[in-house]
């Protein structure tokens, strides 16, 4: 260990600085493309923009020493970077004050990534075919209005109960899907999703094809989040603060991932989906672990319908039917299963095009489809692709291994 | 009694489509271990192919006389044109995927399936709508006392014996039926053998996608009405009939077929409200299917190998 932290601090301060540097560059670089995308209306400036960005990335992942040289600041310079990001991500709303509709689609775009996130858990780290992800967000969008207006519960109870609802939604999901392998699974998820989309369009208490409505927003130290609200003197949309609202569960949902990813579950989950009779002959528990992936998968698509119900505050059937599922699982197959990055990439880039593309918007759904399968034959590891796990504290070597694997 | 036996018939036709749809799914399944989710829009496709061929040739005069005969060549371009489809599929689509992960060209095939359904909607015109379809099969029925049978039910049941036994012969007794079981039962022996492989799987496209050419024609003109997205359910009906029979074997998907039938339609008559519901028993025959019989009803025990 002595050697390799001596070489890592021989480079003098300036080194240090530029990497410092370096890092803050790129992320400044990406940021700024991805909110120039967010931001402009011109929709051939916007796709230029994505077309270009999205052909960077796939550029740096296919040069390997590129890839090092902007992985390694990036990688070290950590603690920095999660500082710089959130600050920009607070910041970032705040010059948008006389453009709602940009807040609204940054609101959707969270919610897509939390959505996205969740079915990765299942698609990308398990590699479980769940073709009905829409149900559960719609679980927990009906669950969580029907608790706010019937039991008068407030936004935050409602949430956390709507999202274990769908947990357990998850769990009713993936007791059946256990016994069996990729094609009944698929036939499983398939049949849940429309089963409860045939039970919410046809059931009483759920308000049928019309829905429900008028959904109470939710109270934040008094304050009803649906009225605008006054920083430094200058009043917001009230889009502004969901923006807040989403990001603060969009910043717990990746931290779970990040978390989940790193831990033995998410080893657990990936030793599952390349081979499931290896991990079972390696003592994983293949089928807890499976009914994990659907529980917390699920119990995220929960919290996303909760947000989306509570601030769209009308909600019906149509919005959790077969489409949305597809659409979820575009968002997970371009990014990159696996990837957290890239899953939010995938939601990022899919729930702008339509906003921007005011044009396609008919054609949205074939646009996703064949972007699912261009990417599927000449890129299945997607825009981001998720890397390879390194396990520097097992070996004894350090940092050294990491030549290894380019 | 006569509610039950007319609910009967309906079931036999209910069941006629859905056994068609599951026979063409099986196929893919068992030959080379597909399962194609795009074979329920390729009915689609054989429903929104016929309409405006019947247009023209009904502008054309040509139903007059020979009007049965032009009809019956109507159904061979149609699933000539959806087996021509198939090919599509599979050399574009399959193929270039067969050896990555089952997952990778799963999903492929969802995304294929929601691409034709979407181009319908949006290429055919007033396309999100459903639209009437054109009475091909023969009207007016007989009449058993109070029990009436439809024509065209005789026909849909007829059509679906034949292909049933047509498909039967092929894979029992020809070459290529030989050679699609050989296939199946180990693709890369079969090749050493002298199977063209590549070819015999593009066959099985061929015939699985005029399959649902025609359960899709056979479906539109059995209710008088089609819609665009009407393949997602079909091929999910067709696919959780496989299922029930055993994926991959012949004969389960008909029986497969059958029982959805019954209990979809039988469900909807018996049961308060069912009717907003059949969908839902159907597909809790299904998962408690694969709760308690995963194989199937025909199928074999599956052991998974090391």
């Amino acid at each position: 260990m002595g050697a390799v932290t001596m070489h890592d601090e021989s480079p003098g301060k300036t080194a240090y600085l530029t990497r410092k540097l370096a890092a803050l560059g790129i992320l400044l670089t990406s940021s700024g493309a991805v909110y120039a995308i967010a931001v402009l209306k011109n929709q051939w400036i916007v796709l230029g923009l994505s077309v270009l960005t999205v052909a960077a990335m796939i550029m740096i992942d296919r040069r390997p020493t590129l890839k090092r040289r902007i992985g390694e600041p990036l990688r070290q310079e950590r603690g920095l970077l999660l500082v710089s990001a959130t600050v920009l991500a607070l910041a970032a709303p705040l010059p948008l004050r006389g453009d709602p509709y940009t807040l609204h689609v940054l609101v959707m775009v969270g919610i897509s990534m939390i959505l996205a996130i969740g079915l990765n858990f299942q698609v990308g780290s398990t590699g479980i075919p769940n073709l009905g992800f829409a149900a559960f967000y719609g679980v927990g969008a009906y669950a969580s209005s029907l608790l706010a207006i019937r039991f008068q519960l407030s936004f935050w109870l409602a949430i956390l109960l709507a999202a274990a609802i769908a947990a357990f939604f998850g769990f009713l999901v993936g007791v059946p899907s256990l016994k069996t392998r990729t094609y009944h699974l698929a036939l499983v998820s398939i049949a849940f999703g429309l089963m409860v989309y045939i039970l919410l369009n046809n059931l009483a208490f759920t308000g049928g094809p019309n829905g429900v409505k008028d959904i109470p927003a939710p109270f934040l130290l008094g304050q009803s989040l649906f009225m605008s609200i006054r920083i430094f003197g200058l009043t917001y949309p009230m889009q502004l603060n969901f923006y807040y609202l989403v990001a603060f569960f969009l910043a717990l949902t990746l931290a779970a991932a990040h978390c989940l990813y790193h831990s033995k579950v998410g080893l657990f989950w990936n030793a599952v989906r390349e081979d499931e009779v290896a991990a079972k002959c390696s003592g994983i528990n293949v089928s807890a672990v499976k009914i994990l992936a659907f529980c917390v998968g699920a119990f995220f698509a929960g919290i996303a319908g909760s947000l989306y119900a509570h601030y769209i505050g009308y909600i019906s059937p149509e919005n959790f039917n077969m489409n949305v599922s597809l659409l979820i699982l575009g968002m997970v197959i371009m990014g990159g299963m696996d990837s957290i990055q890239g899953t939010c990439a995938g939601a990022f880039l899919l729930t702008i095009a339509p906003e921007k593309f005011r044009a396609l918007t008919d054609l949205r759904m074939v646009a996703a489809g064949l972007i699912i399968i261009l990417m599927l034959m000449f890129r299945p590891a997607g825009i981001i692709p998720q890397r390879i796990r390194e396990y520097r504290g097992l070996l004894p070597l350090g940092r050294d291994t990491d030549t290894d694997h380019e | 009694m006569t509610l039950f036996l007319q609910l009967f018939v309906a079931a036999v036709i209910v069941s006629c489509l859905y056994a068609l749809v599951a026979v063409g799914f099986t196929m893919y399944v068992g030959v080379i271990n597909l399962a194609n989710f795009s074979h329920g829009d390729a009915c689609v496709m054989g429903a929104f192919i016929l309409m405006p061929l019947f247009i023209l040739v009904s502008s054309l005069g040509w139903l007059g006389t020979a009007g049965a005969l032009v009809i019956v060549l109507l159904f061979l371009v149609v699933s000539a044109l959806t087996g021509l489809w198939g090919v599509v599929i599979y050399r574009i689509l399959v193929r270039p995927l067969l050896n990555s992960p089952r997952l990778i060209l799963l999903l492929a095939t969802v995304a294929a399936g929601q691409v034709i359904r979407e181009v319908v909607r949006v290429v055919y015109p007033n396309g999100s709508n459903p639209q009437v379809f054109p009475k091909i099969l023969p009207q007016g029925g007989l009449e058993l006392g109070e029990l009436s049978i439809g024509y065209d039910a005789i026909a849909i049941f007829v059509i679906t014996i034949a292909v049933i036994l047509g498909l039967n012969f092929i894979i029992r007794r020809t070459r290529m039926g030989m050679a699609m079981r050989a296939v199946s039962q180990n693709a890369d022996v079969s090749q050493m053998m002298g199977v063209n492989m590549d070819w015999t799987v593009t066959i099985v496209f061929v015939i699985g996608s005029a399959l649902a050419g025609l359960a899709g024609l056979l479906n539109g003109s059995y209710y008088g009405i089609t819609k665009f997205s009407i393949g997602s359910g079909l091929g999910i009906k067709g696919f959780s009939a496989a299922v029930i029979g055993g994926l991959g074997d012949f004969y389960g998907a008909i029986i497969g077929g059958f029982l959805l039938g019954f209990i979809e339609v039988f469900s909807a008559a018996y049961i308060p409200d069912g009717s907003q519901y059949q969908d839902v028993f159907s597909f809790l025959a299904v998962i408690l299917f694969l709760l308690f019989r995963p194989s199937g009803i025909l199928g074999e025990k599956i052991y998974e190998k090391v």
